[in-house]
């Protein structure tokens, strides 16, 4: 886990390609040994909601590339709590297998902490 | 301390609402682009963080007048400001 680069991931998923983006970057960079922190915030708590089904409108299921995560060696992921709370989301209902879901009440003290931070 | 940079309008994105909520004691907030619409002094956006910078230019192409409380800057400054600042956080 890396204290210098976080990515902050802000965007719905399928709406636009924002959401889908930033998790291959995470993966990729996962995949070099350089795996960032990752923070949901906004709207980009919507990309942890559980049942999604975009197979109608062609696209891949994006939780399901979430649970590739901790193969990659992300096993911890920070969600914003007022984000969830905004959009009405319960804390229980955003489990990602084999991730820990560590909720954040200061993101902006998450995010001093590091040297670089990608958003998406 | 952090610098933050908004370039979308705050009228039709929740980018600086996001930003002014996450935002630290101290961090900085740049407007560029679409964003600098928040730094007109009719804007309607609610009072900015001390510490919230314009790029000039982007004012200047869109006819907005920026308010007193808010500093005008050119690209010079802001390459100053990323550098002063860690780390650069972009809201779009």
């Amino acid at each position: 886990m890396s204290t210098h680069t976080l990515a902050l991931c802000r965007q719905a998923p399928y709406g636009s390609a924002l959401a889908r983006e930033g998790l291959e970057a995470v993966l990729a960079a996962a995949a070099m040994d350089q795996a960032p922190d990752v923070l949901f915030l906004g709207d980009g708590v919507f990309q942890l909601t559980a049942d999604q089904a975009p197979q109608e409108i062609g696209q891949k299921s994006l939780y399901r590339n979430l649970q590739a995560l901790p193969m990659f060696g992300v096993e911890r992921i920070y969600v914003c709590r007022q984000s969830l709370a905004d959009r009405g989301i319960s804390t229980e209902s955003i489990a990602v297998p084999g991730i820990e879901v560590e909720l954040v009440t200061d993101p902006g003290a998450l995010l001093a902490r590091y040297q670089h931070v990608l958003s998406f | 301390m952090a610098l933050h940079i908004v370039n979308r309008s705050p009228y039709r994105s929740s980018a600086l609402r996001d930003c002014l909520n996450t935002m630290a004691e101290g961090d900085a907030l740049l407007l560029i682009e679409d964003g600098v619409y928040a730094a007109s002094a009719s804007a309607q956006a609610g009072a900015m963080p001390a510490g919230t910078y314009c790029l000039g230019a982007d004012a200047d192409a869109r006819g907005v007048s920026v308010s007193d409380a808010i500093a005008r800057i050119d690209d010079a400054r802001w390459v100053a400001l990323c550098v002063e600042h860690t780390p650069v956080v972009s809201w779009f």
